[in-house]
């Protein structure tokens, strides 16, 4: 079981003890799956970004992000 | 009465944040606004955590190329949910620079993902016209909820430009019910003051009572009276209306003490009302100035009632009275009117509650 402490990296609120552990495993999950979705869509936004660079300017641009 | 609009307010940011439904989270009405918006803040510095390096870079990478460019990236490579991550991670100068190229409802988007708490310093930097152009955009998406959140970190000067560009003073309400950083409402009816009178007749026209009640509740006194005033010199209909919110929201602990705030006049004619005169109103106000210590706040309306009002008042005290009912009489028995005075002792005298009567007369 996922618990929500350790997805968002601190004890959430004490009001959440008041969720079943159903409850709070669904959210940690919500939040787990969130950061992946960000994730991804950052590494797809870095790629799709260095297609719009003019390529005199792409190497220097791919070593500012660091790839 | 208004934990229950915040928590729904609480809830339609986290959905947005997480991305998902409301439905999927049905199950946090249960819990609390203060905690709902404690959570929602703890899930943005994860988010933003996990990706913190990589937003960095992107922002610095972001100065190295011509702002058309970044702008075009934006829009079509990284969109508004990464460009809100973003943002606060720019120079102010050069996110201004980026912001002023950006089409209103791109920026309206990203307004949307951005959590104010991690750009202050740009939203402090982006000029008035663009707050307020990106402010009808939300008002056009009734984006309230959106334009709740960053009220409070508006200058005085661009509130009170985006205000004039709100035509319908329901807006104004319900973007104020929703502000995060509640402290700020005083201000925000400064620069609104000459939309009160249409704040308080929307407030009864539209059934935005819950709204208006609570942006009252947290007014200074001064402004309270302001309002409370301006309601007074409504029609019969309205006060009659602002009664009835008062009972069924249960919410005669924000109007009680507005009423002490009223002058003389206006108080004797809010008194005077029917609706307030009905029995189970004036056991919910007496329970109200009970439970949450607004005796003193309720004297002064109890003093302008006609000698029957006041005797069907006093005769709302009966056997089964809870003690603490009397206790909270006696304790501003210095504060009381004679009259009133008078007919709580005559009450107290009918019940056979001699431990009043003597308390009272001391």
């Amino acid at each position: 079981m996922t618990e929500l402490a350790d997805v968002i990296g601190a004890p959430p609120p004490q009001e959440f003890d008041a969720l079943s552990a159903d409850e709070r495993e669904a959210l940690a999950a919500l939040v787990e799956r969130a950061a992946q979705q960000r994730s991804e869509l950052l590494d797809r936004a870095i790629d799709d970004s260095l297609r719009h660079i003019p390529a005199l300017l792409r190497g220097t641009v791919k070593r500012a992000l660091g790839v | 009465m208004a934990e229950t609009l915040e928590r729904s307010a609480e809830i339609t940011k986290l959905a947005r944040l997480l991305g998902v439904e409301l439905k999927e989270l049905v199950y946090l009405e249960r819990v609390p606004a203060p905690a709902l918006r404690g959570l929602r803040e703890q899930v943005t510095d994860r988010l933003f955590s996990g990706d913190a390096a990589r937003l960095r870079r992107v922002a610095g990478a972001s100065k190295l190329l011509p702002v058309p460019l970044t702008v075009k990236i934006a829009q079509l490579a990284f969109g508004p949910l990464l460009c809100a991550a973003t943002a606060g991670l720019l120079d102010p100068p050069h996110a201004v620079k980026v912001a002023s190229k950006c089409p209103t409802d791109f920026l309206a988007d990203i307004t949307i993902n951005l959590d104010p708490r991690r750009a202050p310093e740009v939203i402090a930097a982006v000029p008035t016209p663009l707050v307020v152009a990106v402010a009808k955009e939300l008002l056009v998406r009734d984006e309230h909820v959106t334009m709740g959140r960053f009220v409070s970190y508006l200058s005085t000067a661009t509130l009170r430009a985006a205000v004039a560009e709100i035509p319908d003073d329901a807006d104004i309400l319900r973007v104020a019910f929703v502000m995060e950083g509640k402290n700020k409402l005083n201000e925000l009816i400064d620069v609104a003051r000459d939309r009160l009178p249409g704040l308080v007749r929307t407030a009864y026209e539209q059934q935005l009572w819950a709204e208006a009640l609570d942006l009252i509740g947290h007014l200074s006194l001064d402004r309270r009276a302001e309002l409370a005033d301006i309601a007074a010199a409504e029609d019969d209909d309205l006060l009659n209306g602002l009664v009835r919110a008062a009972q069924e929201l249960d919410a005669w602990d924000i109007v009680l003490p507005v009423t002490a705030a009223m002058s003389p006049e206006s108080l004797r004619r809010f008194a005077a009302m029917p609706a307030l005169t009905q029995p189970e109103v004036l056991r919910s106000v007496i329970d109200t100035a009970t439970q949450h210590d607004l005796w003193q706040a309720l004297l002064p309306m109890v003093d302008t009632m006609s000698h029957d009002d006041l005797e069907e008042f006093t005769a709302l005290l009966e056997k089964d009275t809870a003690d603490v009912v009397w206790e909270a009489l006696v304790e501003v028995r210095d504060e009381m009117p004679e009259r009133v005075r008078a007919a709580v002792a005559a009450r107290a005298k009918v019940l056979g509650r001699k431990d009043v009567i003597s308390a009272l007369k001391a």
